[in-house]
């Protein structure tokens, strides 16, 4: 687990609209860095939460992928051997991503075992509990998916990709359906994470907000290409895409005592 | 944003209108035997003639399938039979729907203690076994089709009342039923607009699919000489006319038989296309 | 200037229905009273879990409170008979935080936008569907949208529906519950904008229920903030912008940044984070 950089080169993903294939991610070059957050924001149906799915080789049925190349460290990998192992995923419904019929511990031990390492569980799993911010890990470790709450289960998922020890973490809109002091929290937890583990975040949201308070370096997409990718300071301070200046423009008019 | 592909409302519609082969093979065999029902008293033969001087005759002119141990014709049975079969289920299937949408529906709707007080009536019904249930109807009241269709519904009713029920009360906490009530619907109104037309789909469809189910309870009980008496043709009757001849003319008893297979199979077979038509949340994964 | 809706300390307890009777209920709400004037926009602020749902659901009449009154233009909304059962309902609408969830979706556009205009008008059809063509093109979509099911449209547009559905009888006020929180902030702006030029036009009062704080102050002149059943702030939406309460204080606190920050990146400094 050594690898520093993911990227993805040339994505190409498309739909059939009515028989005719639609290209909905056209071309897109972006890389995640260990130690890093790198934000991919745009409106809704730019095709950010596609280029999330493409960084791990996955695609939703009925996309096809056109073309595209995962490297880590600048050499190809096959995209399919990453989730789990490499690129752990944090969902906006984290909910779905959870065996309703299985607790937490059961959760944490296949992610183990993806690992090879299930007998570190009773070591591990409270280690990392605590690490999110899940009190009490025996009685968690008990719970069902429906018996928590959904910043409960985003911590989980966060939790889940500590056990994988992948490197990467790729999240979309983690926070966005989270009350605000919940979307605190995780936002904090994954900045701390970055900073103890290394670990390599992508984060893909329409709040410039979270940009402002997690990233180091945004990428800007709009309708399937990325028109604009800049350390974080430069892109609030001189944005240089119209796309770029609609999203702060909404982002702005919502502090006024700050740009009055 | 979780929109990843949004296929456009139109074309989900168009394939979901093009029928599947085996949908189109459940509707032919309903349809003709449906038609055969609706022919049969048209057919020149009678099939409740006796004719003792034909008796156990092999397919002819006269008699296409030939006939039984009265001399009865074959194929006019077969067909009589089969409006006495799918008679007997459509008064089947109206009571136990309106049955179970009026109590079921209602007990959803209205919730709270009259919800509780008709659940545990329901699940009464629940504990009786059809066949009981039609023995004791006959022990009381004596055999007859009437009394077979009664103890069927009867015994039926209660869990398409709770299936309603169930399928109620998800609808009614959905926000569009709390939307239609700001809007001013008054209850009555929500409920005939916004939650029947949700529940008659589900319904519809699980109803063809018990229809096959009903029609084997009616031969069943036909057979034990519960229900359909003998002169009237009727599938399960004949079945059990022709015990006795099975090693002499197997045919007798195959051709009811077979009538009962591909009528429940038709029936089975549209269920399921009407299952994925209306209710793609039903629907398996397997086409 | 009237009171067009208020809550007079409603209380709401869920009594957990076990197998063998009741179980033990819990309180949502203790004593809430909050009220809405002509022509105001009130924003109704907490975290999930605080009640603010459920003081909606009381306020709209589709649930009932343990204890004390919902009252709409002074009338106590339990109990109406056939007329003010339509006044009230004609005075208040809502729209709802998942839009695709809110509109039954059997019913073509045109149908859904019509329902309150059957119910609470004397319109005949013909009047209906000019009524909600005019609608349509108020909320930015197309009159030709009328035919279409919702599932053929997105998340927005849908969402734009309901706001047409709620515009439909000339309420003079709208409940909004979440209403805007699933969608992307551009869109959110602009269906607030589109909404504060009605209040401008027509004079519709507002009670906007949120947890962002952000869009409070673009948008509201008045603010409360439900903590754990209980209201804990009411005030005016003033600069600067404060409150006194602990968890009103805690949800400005977790307010996102407006701007970048070295010392917000400055990670390793980070406490632990509190459970």
């Amino acid at each position: 687990m050594t690898a520093h950089r993911l990227s993805v080169e040339g994505l190409r993903l498309s739909a059939r609209r009515d028989g005719r294939p639609v290209e909905l991610v056209r071309g897109i070059d972006l890389a995640v860095e260990r130690g890093r957050v790198t934000a991919l924001v745009g409106a809704s149906g730019s095709g950010k939460s596609l280029t999330c799915l493409g960084m791990q080789g996955l695609t939703p049925p009925g996309v096809e992928r056109l073309g595209g190349r995962v490297r880590l460290d600048g050499e190809a990998v096959e995209p399919a051997t990453l989730p789990g192992r490499m690129v752990a995923t944090v969902m906006q419904n984290p909910r779905s991503a959870f065996n309703p019929v299985l607790t937490m511990r059961a959760h944490a031990r296949e992610t183990l075992a993806v690992r090879g390492d299930a007998g570190a569980l009773e070591r591990l799993l409270p280690e990392v509990l605590a690490e999110v911010g899940l009190p009490e890990p025996e009685r968690i470790a008990r719970l069902y998916p429906f018996e928590m709450s959904g910043g409960m289960l985003q911590r989980m998922m966060i939790a889940l990709a500590l056990l994988a020890g992948a490197p990467f973490l790729l999240a979309d809109e983690p926070t966005t359906d989270l009350d605000p002091l919940v979307q605190a929290h995780i936002l904090s937890l994954i900045g701390r994470l970055v900073a103890t583990r290394g670990l390599g975040v992508l984060i893909v949201t329409h709040d410039m907000g979270v940009v402002a308070r997690l990233a180091d370096d945004v990428a800007v997409m709009e309708a399937g290409h990325i028109v604009e990718t800049a350390p974080v300071a430069a892109l609030f301070a001189a944005p240089r895409s119209d796309a770029a200046r609609a999203l702060l423009g909404a982002h702005r008019a919502l502090y006024p005592e700050v740009f009055a | 944003m979780s929109v990843l592909v949004q296929e456009d409302g139109l074309s989900v519609a168009r394939r979901r209108l093009r029928p599947r082969r085996t949908t189109l093979a459940g509707l032919t065999l309903v349809g003709v035997i449906a038609l055969a029902a609706l022919a049969a008293p048209l057919l020149p033969w009678d099939p409740e003639a006796v004719d003792l001087l034909a008796r156990l005759e092999g397919p002819s002119a006269a008699h296409w399938l030939g006939t039984d141990h009265l001399g009865r014709d074959l194929l006019a049975r077969l067909l009589h039979g089969a409006s006495v079969s799918l008679g007997a289920v459509a008064v089947i299937i109206a009571l136990i729907l309106t049955l179970g949408i009026g109590i079921g529906g209602l007990s959803g709707f209205l919730g709270g203690r009259t919800d509780r007080i008709v659940m545990r009536f329901c699940d009464g019904f629940l504990t009786v076994p059809t066949f009981v249930l039609a023995m004791f109807m006959v022990g009381v009241l004596g055999t007859g089709l009437t009394n077979v269709v009664l103890a069927i519904a009867l015994s039926h009713w209660a869990w398409y009342a709770r299936i309603v029920r169930g399928m109620v009360l998800s609808l009614r906490e959905r926000d569009f039923v709390a939307a239609a009530i700001v809007s001013g619907a008054s209850r009555p109104r929500v409920f005939a607009e916004h939650i029947l037309p949700g529940v008659l789909a589900q319904l519809v469809v699980l109803a063809t699919l018990d229809i096959g189910h009903m029609i084997l309870h009616v031969a069943g009980l036909s057979f034990l000489g519960l229900g359909v008496t003998p002169p009237t043709p009727e599938w399960g009757v004949m079945i059990n006319d022709a015990r006795e001849f099975i090693w002499t003319q197997p045919m007798l008893m195959l051709w009811p038989g077979l009538m009962i297979l591909l009528t429940v199979m038709g029936f089975n077979l549209l269920g399921d296309g009407l299952r994925d038509r209306l209710d793609p949340t039903l629907a398996g994964d397997d086409h | 200037m009237t009171i067009l809706l208020a809550a007079e300390a409603v209380e709401k307890r869920y009594g957990g229905q076990g197998v063998f009777g009741a179980g033990p209920a819990r309180t949502v709400l203790r004593g809430v009273s909050l009220s809405v004037r002509e022509g105001e926009s009130v924003a109704l602020l907490g975290a999930s879990g605080s009640g603010k749902s459920t003081l909606a659901r009381l306020m709209l009449g589709l649930e009932r409170p343990d204890g004390g009154t919902v009252r709409c233009l002074g009338r106590p909304i339990d109990g109406l008979d056939t007329a003010g059962r339509r006044t009230f309902r004609r005075t208040v609408q809502a729209v709802f935080q998942d839009p695709l969830g809110a509109v039954n979706p059997r019913h073509r556009i045109g149908r859904i936008i019509a329902e309150p205009l059957r119910h609470l008008t004397g319109l005949d059809a013909q009047e209906r569907a000019a009524r909600v063509a005019e609608l349509l093109r108020l909320v930015g979509l197309a009159p030709e949208d009328a035919d279409r099911l919702p599932g053929s449209l997105s998340g927005g547009q849908v969402q734009r529906v309901c706001i047409a559905r709620a515009l439909a009888p000339q309420p003079r006020l709208i409940l909004l519950d979440e209403a805007v929180s699933n969608l992307d902030l551009v869109l959110q702006l602009q269906i607030l904008d589109l909404l504060a030029g009605l209040r401008e036009r027509l004079g519709t009062a507002f009670l906007f229920i949120t947890h962002d704080v952000r869009l409070v102050r673009r948008f509201c002149d008045r603010v409360a903030v439900l903590h754990d059943g209980e209201l804990v702030e009411d005030r005016p939406v003033a600069a600067p912008f404060t409150f006194d309460h602990p968890a009103a204080r805690a949800l400005l606190d977790a307010m996102l940044p407006a701007a970048p920050s070295p010392a917000l990146r400055n990670r390793s400094a980070e406490s632990r984070i509190a459970p």
